[in-house]
């Protein structure tokens, strides 16, 4: 029966708004934008106190009245709205999945465009009040934009403090000019002929490809950023005896610093929940650790205080940790600035300036595994009042983040075929299964491990022999059933021997696409599928095996004969490396999965 | 998209802002003390079940994430009909005609392990709404929210209020509000007890409806329902599916009537069950408490039944619908344009028949709808068509029927009147108001397939019509009223020998055209229906644009063939809607859809395998747990699929005869059939294939009889043919 994904073109796709990720509206163009930022000084100083924003922009209906929207974000707490022109405004909360609570709203101008060719503007004022939150200027309109014009204006003692740095633009679209008037520095950044934005999810964040002008200078230097970040952090917790009768109590057992560290991460990664509060201050300031005890819930920054302090507790050099995630472009020495960071776990400093991190966020990472988003990121480490420490979060190998599986296809006794074998997965996809694991009712696990199964085989129904748990690795062994018979054609059977049959996800979608593309693990996929020939049977026209090797991953297919004859094995294995793929690479990349994929489906001729 | 019905409750809320232009206001913030001291009412109150210590020792509820000791839902329900010389000073009115309500849920739970505590971690309470005018208070909900966790030792913490975090927003932040708690220190082996409570106060308007669910995501041990309802108030439910229906009640000693039930050990609710229907097939009961005094805000049906409390009986509800019709205002203005438009047709057409004619007035009447910008309710839609007929002077056999499809209750069970769908029968033809144009005029939808119907034999303004109900129910349609035919060429591209490329067209009738519903912009429905009515292109006031709806809809035929052709690759090149199937001249909707399938050739040695049968579409593959069955069967309707492709062996290679065998297959079974045939014509490979489904609603003991169609179906998809190089 055909599944019933009708063409159905919805409603909320139809009145889909700029909020949204709605197609684009050809109809309506931004006849020009003009984007201004002023840079105000504090009196009497050096600091900057505020950051007045004012945004005008024109639209233009091209063929038929219309209406455009324009939004705009803002929270009170660090972006305070001022007034709006130009439409009909409406305000609303702003709310986002992985967000408890935080003060993030919008408001949405409607402006009428009553006919073909009729313009409207609008104009909106805001103001940064905690100017080191504006780092940067996302180039991107949900219509094209014909002319725009990006202006800073600041004062001339701030000239050689504050830089402006075009990212991900091409140069020839973009004119930058300096000028002087009177005391004040005007820089203007004018664009013409900008696409609408479109992202796509197998692209890296926004915050690394989006087209933008990056402003640097709030922080001179990593120091200053560090003591900055210190703000935050209340030195005092007057419930702090709790936390350090509750790290001994979950350490009472423990004999070495090692097993100190794994216990109380274990601990932290089980009992507290992550509950995002992110209003006003709380953006960047942690509870106190005795209150996120309390309250056995906090996000990442939460977890952090309390695993930092729990360490201090039993003796260890428990330190905060802020770091970027992968969706992060700089590097907190590159760009000391807020932006650099959007993550907070810990550490312990250990002897010979060993260092080992935990994420009190990674819950399915055993600890002192951690998840991929903060391999290979930059660490600032909290080193006293003065200066931080630096260093990298390890990035571990492809070797760490494995799916393998192997199994026989082989005749049952009523003539029926069925797969025997196992999967076993490491690192992040460990960290998958566990999580959809927890997320399931007791009563249906095995479910979810038969559909693992049924995943890799393709058959109708799964049986489970075992499961097998580790530290790092959960191995699951079963059977899987109602194999489709080979094809049979005279006297020859053609074999599907296909051990990965979804490998065509891994191409990227090229169509209109104006972004690179992300490989965000390190991985190796090694899968091994057998068959076992039937008496009287030999395999002919055994392919040759396929290798290929680019920048970002090496993969081989081969097929083998067991010296007996009496078994066929495809094994393929893919080693991918993290990478971001630059979108003149994704044509090349593709044509790469297209071989791998011809030489996995390749059908193997019994006769 | 113009959207000519909208809903009852879109309904209710236009038609109080019509009729007071007043103000609607969220509170922002909390009332703490006003949350405490409901709080310290409802944990001094026993209720049944909440008990710690309750006996979970069950089958049921073993291996749970989760269990509910105890859900109570709770509503009491006043009349306040005191002098009020304020309201009679603004308004004329003199007394208060309010309910006043109190709504409480609560809840226990065990939590037995992390996955639970993050689950009941995380609650959001609507804002306090009050709508008023001149001060004058016409709505005024109140809200309260508490929570406390019991610890196994026994120890009670109660969650301070205090932690409830508050986001506002609007116009100076005065406008909009979220309330939201982080239960603290939850974890497993606590027992959290919490609740909801709501206060309302509704001055000329009516509660709205509460519907309860008795199955939830974890078992409970004690489920019980509480009403109390004033006597000058109306209270009736309707219980489906199971649920349990009470009709006899008791009183409360101040002379409330009381509904009161509990269940014990229910079982949790599995949701991921294959051709189910929740309204058909769940648990569910709805309760309607509402004023018959006749509230200024909501439309009562006249004689409606006075206050009392009672199992929604089929007679009263017919009633109040018989009323409802009676007093439905009908679209004068576009009754007339459609009359002037459907004189001119039958000038044009002066050999149709009666039957056209009426059709053509369908037609009309949609049209002048959108054509005037017009939003009614399908029963004024009905009865407009209903004044149309009458209008147009022989045609007065037409009645208003009611009638709900089957994701809703039956409507020999509904409990409220605005809950079905109204309808005009006209011969053993039916009429359907629908935002979706492919049901054709006099046609009877799948949807209501078997489904049964009340028809209202008198004229729909017979002030006596409720007195003329007659039951009936929908024939069950063939299959072959429901058809998917599909012709495809393909050829492997030469340009990339992985792939295929496709030229196909489809040719829909009956539901099988909802496929394509998207495919068909709006511009190009109205284009259709002006030409089937021959009138001029009018200027349509609906804003949308027709150069981006039309990039909207290739857009989602481009996700669309990925199914049509069963391959998250597949690229569409170009489509062409050459018949809409919205006019009954031409009631097929036909579509030629080109494209590229990638990865469909594989090699085997030298021979290649084109995997063809991919070509007839996404197949439901039924696997794992799903091949058990416990329920009935529901799909939407009886339907039958034949496809034909042809393809086009490429230069130098031969078809290996032999490897068209599998390709032929036939089940057959008391559900339906697949069948297909594949041979070698004219140097050509033919490919055919066919499924058909006999019923709707299949007997859940018929599941293995329709999993062997479906598992043929689904093999079939994988099926191919093999080529060699010529010798």
């Amino acid at each position: 029966m055909l599944r019933l994904n009708r063409i159905i073109l919805s409603l909320a796709a139809l009145f889909a708004t700029v909020c949204g990720a709605g197609a684009a509206n050809p109809n309506i163009v931004i006849q020009q934008l003009d984007y201004t930022y002023k840079f105000i000084p504090a009196k009497g100083g050096e600091r900057l106190e505020k950051v007045e924003i004012t945004e005008n922009c024109t639209f233009r209906a091209n063929r038929k009245e219309d209406t455009a929207q324009e939004v705009s974000y803002y929270d009170d707490s660090t972006l305070k709205l001022n007034k709006i022109t130009g439409g009909d405004v409406s305000y609303g909360l702003m709310f986002n999945d992985d967000i408890f609570f935080d003060d993030s709203k919008a408001a949405l101008v409607n402006v009428d465009l009553k006919k073909a060719g009729a313009t409207a503007k609008t104009s909106i004022s805001k103001t940064y009040i905690k100017p080191e939150f504006f780092n940067k200027v996302f180039i991107s309109e949900p219509y094209a934009v014909e002319l725009a014009s990006y202006t800073f204006e600041l004062p001339a003692s701030m000239e050689s403090r504050f830089t402006f740095e075009p990212r991900n633009i091409d140069p020839a679209k973009i004119v930058e000019s300096t000028e002087r008037k009177g005391n004040k520095i005007i820089k203007r950044f004018t664009l013409k002929d900008l696409p609408e934005t479109k992202h796509f999810g197998d692209a890296p964040s926004r915050n690394i490809c989006a087209p933008q002008i990056v402003v640097r200078g709030h922080f001179r230097d990593v120091d200053e950023l560090y003591k900055y970040l210190l703000t935050y952090i209340d030195p005092t917790d007057p419930g702090a005896s709790a936390v350090e009768a509750k790290a001994r109590e979950i350490t009472a057992g423990c004999s070495t610093d090692a097993e100190r560290i794994d216990a109380i991460t274990r601990w932290v990664h089980d009992n507290i929940r992550y509950v995002a509060v992110e209003h006003g201050e709380f953006s960047h300031k942690p509870d106190q650790p005795s209150e996120v005890l309390r309250k056995l819930y906090g996000d990442c920054k939460c977890s952090a205080s309390l695993l930092a302090a729990m360490f201090r507790a039993v003796g260890l050099d428990g330190r905060r940790v802020w770091i970027g995630t992968t969706s992060i472009a700089d590097n907190w020495t590159d760009n000391p600035s807020i932006s650099s960071g959007n993550h907070m776990i810990a550490c312990v400093m250990l002897p010979a300036d060993s260092i080992i991190f935990v994420d009190g966020t990674a819950t399915y990472s055993n600890p002192p595994l951690l998840p991929t988003g903060i391999q290979g990121r930059q660490a600032l480490i909290e080193n006293g009042p003065e200066h931080p420490l630096t260093a990298f979060v390890p990035l571990l190998p492809a070797s760490s983040n494995t799916w393998k599986s192997d199994f026989t296809i082989a005749p049952d006794a009523d003539g029926s075929l069925s797969a025997t074998g196992s999967v076993t997965l490491t690192g992040t996809f460990n960290s998958s299964l566990l999580y959809t694991l927890r997320s399931t009712p007791p009563a249906r696990r095995q479910e979810v491990l038969k559909d693992l199964l049924l995943r890799d085989i393709n058959g109708k129904t799964a049986t489970i022999a075992s499961e097998n748990p580790e530290f790092d690795s959960y191995t699951v062994s079963g059977t899987v059933n109602n194999i489709p018979r080979p094809k049979n054609v005279g006297s020859e059977l053609y074999v599907d021997l296909n051990p990965l049959p979804d490998i065509a996800g891994f191409k990227y979608e090229l169509k209109e696409r104006t972004e690179p593309g992300e490989q965000t693990n390190n991985s190796i996929i090694d899968q091994s599928l057998s068959f076992k020939i039937p008496a009287g049977l030999t395999a002919v026209d055994i392919p040759e095996p396929v290798e290929i090797k680019n920048r970002y991953f090496t993969a081989s297919v081969s097929t083998t004969l067991s010296p007996d004859g009496s078994l066929i094995t495809r094994r393929t294995v893919i080693e991918k490396q993290r990478a971001i793929i630059p979108l003149s690479d994704l044509k090349a990349y593709n044509a790469d999965i297209a071989r791998l994929q011809r030489a996995c489906s390749a059908n193997i001729i019994l006769k | 998209m113009h959207i000519p019905y909208s809903s009852p409750a879109i309904r209710r809320l236009l038609l109080i802002a019509v009729i007071l232009a007043g103000c609607l206001s969220a509170q922002a913030d909390i009332d703490k003390k006003y949350y405490s001291k409901v709080a310290e009412k409802v944990w001094a109150t026993e209720l049944p079940g909440f008990n710690p210590d309750a006996d979970l020792s069950d089958s049921i509820f073993q291996g749970q994430n989760a269990v509910f000791i105890a859900r109570y839902n709770g509503i009491t329900a006043d009349f306040d009909n005191d002098i009020n010389p304020t309201k009679q000073r603004l308004f004329g009115i003199a007394n208060n005609n309010k309910t006043r309500a109190t709504v409480l849920k609560r809840t226990m739970v065990k939590i037995n392990d992390a996955t639970a505590a993050e689950d009941f971690t995380e609650f959001s309470v609507s804002p306090d709404v009050k709508f008023d005018q001149h001060g004058h208070v016409f709505v005024s909900e109140k809200r309260a929210f508490g929570a406390r966790i019991i610890k196994p030792d026994g120890s009670i913490n109660e969650v301070d209020i205090n932690e409830v975090l508050t986001k506002k927003g609007g116009k100076k932040n005065k406008e909009d509000a979220e309330h939201k708690i982080a239960i603290p220190g939850l974890e497993a082996g606590d027992i959290l007890d919490y609740f909801y409570q709501t206060e309302y106060a509704l001055d000329e308007v009516n509660l709205d409806e509460f519907p309860i669910h008795l199955l939830a995501k974890y078992p409970t041990a004690l489920f019980t329902i509480d009403i109390k309802v004033d006597p000058r108030l109306n209270m009736e439910y309707g219980a489906y599916n199971g649920a349990p229906k009470l009709t006899e009640f008791q009183h409360t000693d101040d002379g409330k009537n009381l509904f009161f039930l509990q269940l014990r050990n229910v079982y949790s609710l599995d949701e991921s069950i294959p051709y189910f229907s929740a309204a058909r097939q769940m648990p569910l009961m709805e309760f309607y408490i509402l004023n018959p005094n006749n509230p200024l805000m909501a439309y009562t049906p006249k004689m409606s039944r006075p206050g009392g409390m009672r199992y929604a009986n089929p007679a009263f509800v017919m009633r109040d619908m018989g009323f409802a019709i009676v007093d439905t205002k009908v679209a004068d203005k576009v009754v007339n344009d459609a009359h002037t438009i459907v004189k001119n047709w039958k000038k044009a057409h002066p050999e149709a028949t009666d039957q056209q004619v009426i059709d053509a007035a369908w037609i009309a009447i949609n049209y002048s709808l959108i054509k005037n910008d017009e939003h009614i309710s399908g029963r004024s839609m009905a009865k407009s068509f209903y004044k149309l007929l009458e209008k147009m002077d022989s045609f007065t056999d037409a009645r208003i029927a009611v009638t709900t499809p089957r994701t809703n209750v039956a409507i020999n069970e509904i409990a409220n009147f605005n809950d079905a769908a109204f309808v005009v029968m006209l011969n053993d033809r039916l009429f359907y108001p629908s935002n979706r144009h492919q049901i054709l005029p006099g046609e009877i939808p799948a949807s209501l397939d078997g489904e049964n119907y009340v028809l209202f034999s008198a004229r729909p303004d017979n002030p006596n019509l409720y007195q003329s109900v007659q039951y009936g129910t929908f024939p069950t349609t063939k299959a072959a009223a429901n058809t998917l035919r599909m012709e495809a060429t393909a050829t492997i591209d030469p340009e990339n020998p992985d792939s295929v490329k496709v030229a196909s067209t489809y040719t829909l009738s009956g539901t099988e055209k909802d496929f394509f519903t998207g495919a068909i912009t709006n511009k190009r429905f109205i284009d259709d229906t002006e030409s089937f009515l021959g009138v001029k292109p009018a200027k349509i006031k609906s804003k949308h644009d027709d150069v981006e709806q039309a990039e909207k809809v290739r857009e989602s035929m481009e996700e669309g063939v990925k199914t049509l052709w069963n391959n998250d690759e597949a690229k569409l090149t170009d489509f062409e809607v050459v018949q809409t199937g919205t006019t009954p001249d031409k009631p097929e909707l036909i579509i030629k859809v080109n494209g590229n399938v990638p990865d469909l050739v594989s090699q085997a040695g030298n021979n290649l395998m084109v995997k063809l049968g991919g070509l007839i579409g996404k197949q439901e593959e039924v696997t794992g747990k799903n091949r058990e069955r416990e329920v009935s069967v529901l799909m939407r309707s009886p339907h039958r699929i034949d496809m034909t492709i042809w393809f086009e062996i490429p230069e130098g290679y031969e078809l290996v005869e032999e490897s068209l065998n599998d390709l032929k297959n036939t089940v057959t079974t008391i559900v339906g059939m697949e069948g297909s045939d594949a041979t070698l014509e004219d140097g050509k490979v033919k490919i055919r294939f066919s499924e058909r489904m006999n019923r709707s609603i299949l007997p859940e003991t018929t599941w293995p009889e329709m999993l062997k169609i479906l598992d043929a179906s689904a093999a079939f998809s994988n099926a191919s043919i093999i080529l060699r190089p010529k010798k």
